[in-house]
């Protein structure tokens, strides 16, 4: 996709170029700033159309040991699934110089270190990086669409899908985000009725039980 | 001290206290379900508890038309309840799992104390008192079973600093750790007994308690900036309606005597005025003495009001200036640490937060990247070339968008003054009958506002780390 020069009329869908995204970091009017910290290596981190972002000290894992299934297919069932969900998982945190070891096979959720504020007509995709993805690790599987509107760090669903164990450790760039510049949304993610995710701070678990579809 | 000036006084009580069980509810959300579901019906209790202590608060709220005076006495006496309530049902968390100290808590204390820390090696746990504590474990359990001495190994350190668990989640509320970390610092260095030789204090005098107290403050006001008292004072708030902060506290079996905590702001504030020519405190000061007025006016008589304060200002010039002059004198570049925080920044971090996103990296100001940008598009911008010189030139762009981790001194102080903005807006804008729903708005920022405190810690001692 080619860049547009700032000075134009934006167009539907153009992928920020590198000096794009610096650009927009550094707006003054906090309506159209692209907000990210911290901002740690931007010489490693920006690429020429994307920023790579790293990940954080906190974690939810699954524990298995007494949950036997979570039924997506009732309906008003929303505090039954929520409890089920809540009983899924356990909130750990990693020290910051810490390390833990997501096995093959294992699913952990994870966030970004970088808080992220995207205006109403910017939004953006998280892709795992290609090294990381390389030794198997993958960092979401359907969750990669940002909205125009989300504030928080955002969720990484991190699987190992090879076949040794992975080392992991606060601070690493697992992934990276690129970003496109659409016109104004009429209805930006944090206006959204049933919004789940907006404001996260740590990685997010599940909200289905918000659904429409489960609580009516 | 007139009326509204009194009420202002209690709204900021009820703010505190609204905050803090509102805490105590998420963490009975959080904790219970979290380990099984044998805990769920206790925690139920707890909260159905809790809320029922509020509800005399609330329908005080619906009562038109009282006089001011009498809204403040009714307000008083339910705060009262309230507090001691509070303060009771957080003791009975004990029955429930503990979450544990985040991760991040530890991290703080071990950046900012640094060689402190490692010397004293504490324990940090969570606690079912609402307050916070230094102790030496193995001199508890010594009184208990005095046969452990004979067992003790000699070099083993025991130092348990305990944070109460409804603040379990907010960083401005774990500053109050810094505190007991002075004191351990304080019998590592023998600072308060080497002042307490020098000007002839009795060791089993309230005197030499306070100035052990005066000791842990200033070393914590070093380490870890004007957030530490802060902290304090809004634990103090808190129980505001059970204490008559206008008096030093009585000595007991179990604790010693605390000087009034005005006297511990301000000693504080002179000190960081003294050392840093710098004043962090002096709104915070004002409206502390406001509350310490009202204290005595409501319990002393007219006549003893004027004695009594003729009496705390030389106490305070006999006892805590000297000996606060004193602590200086003795403190070694070893149990300094520069302040770093620059007004500018302060303004900064405000904004961000006033924005509700975290502060923990700071970088250029956007105004001056802008123009970096401008620069390079007019001499780059529309050439294909992407020469070397083009490259270093935007090489060099780049790395001027790097932020730094901020001062954690820095950090912490100004969560903790825009906590104070936001509680002090919620008792500007409220009227006597509308202050419970103000406050539960209030609680959602203070939620939010925590969350981004915990998430500039996080990025903060990861990006240390790298």
């Amino acid at each position: 996709m080619a860049t547009v020069p700032s000075n134009q009329t934006p167009i539907l869908g153009t992928l920020l170029s590198d000096l794009e995204i610096l650009d927009r970091i550094t707006r003054i009017d906090n309506d159209s700033c692209i907000f990210i910290t911290p901002l740690i290596d931007p010489d490693v981190q920006l690429g020429p159309s994307s920023l790579d972002v790293r990940l954080s000290t906190k974690l939810e894992v699954p524990v298995t040991l007494d949950v036997t299934h979570i039924d997506l297919a009732v309906r008003r069932q929303a505090d039954s699934v929520k409890a089920r969900v809540e009983r899924n998982f356990q909130s750990r945190a990693i020290e910051p110089e810490g390390r833990f070891v997501l096995h093959p096979g294992e699913f952990s959720l994870g966030s970004t270190l970088e808080f992220i504020r995207l205006p109403c007509d910017i939004a953006a995709r998280l892709e795992g990086r290609s090294s990381i993805a390389r030794l198997g690790l993958e960092v979401h599987s359907t969750a990669g669409f940002v909205d125009p509107g989300y504030e928080g760090e955002l969720t990484f669903e991190l699987k190992n899908v090879g076949r040794l164990p992975v080392v992991l450790r606060p601070g690493l760039r697992v992934a990276q985000l690129c970003f496109f510049r659409l016109s104004n949304v009429e209805r930006p993610y944090n206006s959204k009725p049933h919004q789940k995710y907006g404001g996260s701070v740590g990685p997010r678990r599940s909200g289905i039980d918000k659904d429409p579809e489960l609580s009516q | 001290m007139d009326h509204a000036s009194q009420r202002a006084v209690l709204l900021r009580s009820a703010a505190e206290l609204f905050c803090r069980s509102y805490r105590v509810h998420q963490y009975l959300e959080k904790v219970a379900p979290a380990v099984g579901t044998e805990y769920a019906p206790l925690a139920k209790t707890l909260a159905e508890a809790l809320t029922e202590a509020r509800s005399n608060i609330d329908t005080l709220s619906h009562r038109s038309g009282l006089p001011e005076g009498e809204f403040n006495r009714q307000l008083l006496d339910l705060l009262g309840r309230y507090a001691s309530a509070f303060a009771n049902i957080h003791e009975t968390l004990i029955y429930l799992p503990s979450a544990g100290v985040r991760p991040e808590a530890i991290g703080l204390l071990k950046a900012t104390f640094g060689k402190h820390y490692q010397a004293v090696d504490p324990s940090i746990i969570l606690g079912s008192a609402f307050n916070a504590f230094h102790f030496d474990f193995s001199k508890t359990l010594g009184r208990v079973l005095p046969d452990l001495k004979k067992i003790r190994l000699p070099d083993q350190k025991n130092t348990v600093l305990q944070n109460p668990i409804c603040d379990w989640q907010s960083p401005i509320g774990w500053a109050v750790l810094a505190h007991e970390m002075g004191h351990a610092i304080d019998r590592i260095y023998e600072l308060s007994r080497q002042v307490a030789r020098e000007l002839s204090i009795d060791g089993a005098s309230p005197q030499y308690d306070w100035l052990r107290e005066f000791c842990a403050d200033i070393l914590a006001s070093e380490m870890i900036g004007p957030a530490a008292i802060l902290a304090i004072v809004s634990i103090e708030y808190t129980l505001y309606p059970l204490r008559r902060i206008h008096k030093p506290s009585e000595r007991t079996d179990k604790r010693p005597s605390h000087p009034t905590t005005l006297w511990r702001l301000r000693v504080v504030a002179e000190h960081l005025a003294a050392k840093y020519s710098i004043d962090y405190l002096g709104d915070t000061l004002d409206r502390y003495e406001d509350a310490w007025n009202a204290s005595l006016e409501r319990f002393e008589t007219p006549e003893n009001q004027d004695i009594m304060r003729h009496v705390d200002s030389l106490q305070y010039a006999i006892c805590a200036k000297r000996f606060s002059e004193a602590i200086r004198k003795r403190l070694t570049s070893e149990l300094t640490n520069p302040h770093l925080i620059a007004e500018a920044s302060v303004e900064r971090c405000l904004q961000r937060l006033r924005r509700g996103d975290p502060i923990g990296a700071q970088g250029r100001p956007r105004e001056e990247l802008q123009k970096l940008i401008t620069e390079y598009r007019e001499k780059y911008e529309g050439s294909s070339r992407q020469g070397p010189e083009k490259i270093q030139a935007f090489e060099k762009l780049v790395a001027e968008f790097r932020e730094a981790p901020l001062g954690l001194q820095t950090l912490l102080f100004c969560c903790a003054l825009r906590r104070d903005e936001l509680i002090r807006e919620a008792v500007d804008r409220s009227s006597s009958a509308d202050f419970p729903i103000r406050f539960e708005n209030l609680n959602e920022s203070l939620t939010v506002l925590d969350s981004r405190a915990v998430s500039s810690l996080t990025g903060n001692l990861t990006q240390r780390t790298l």
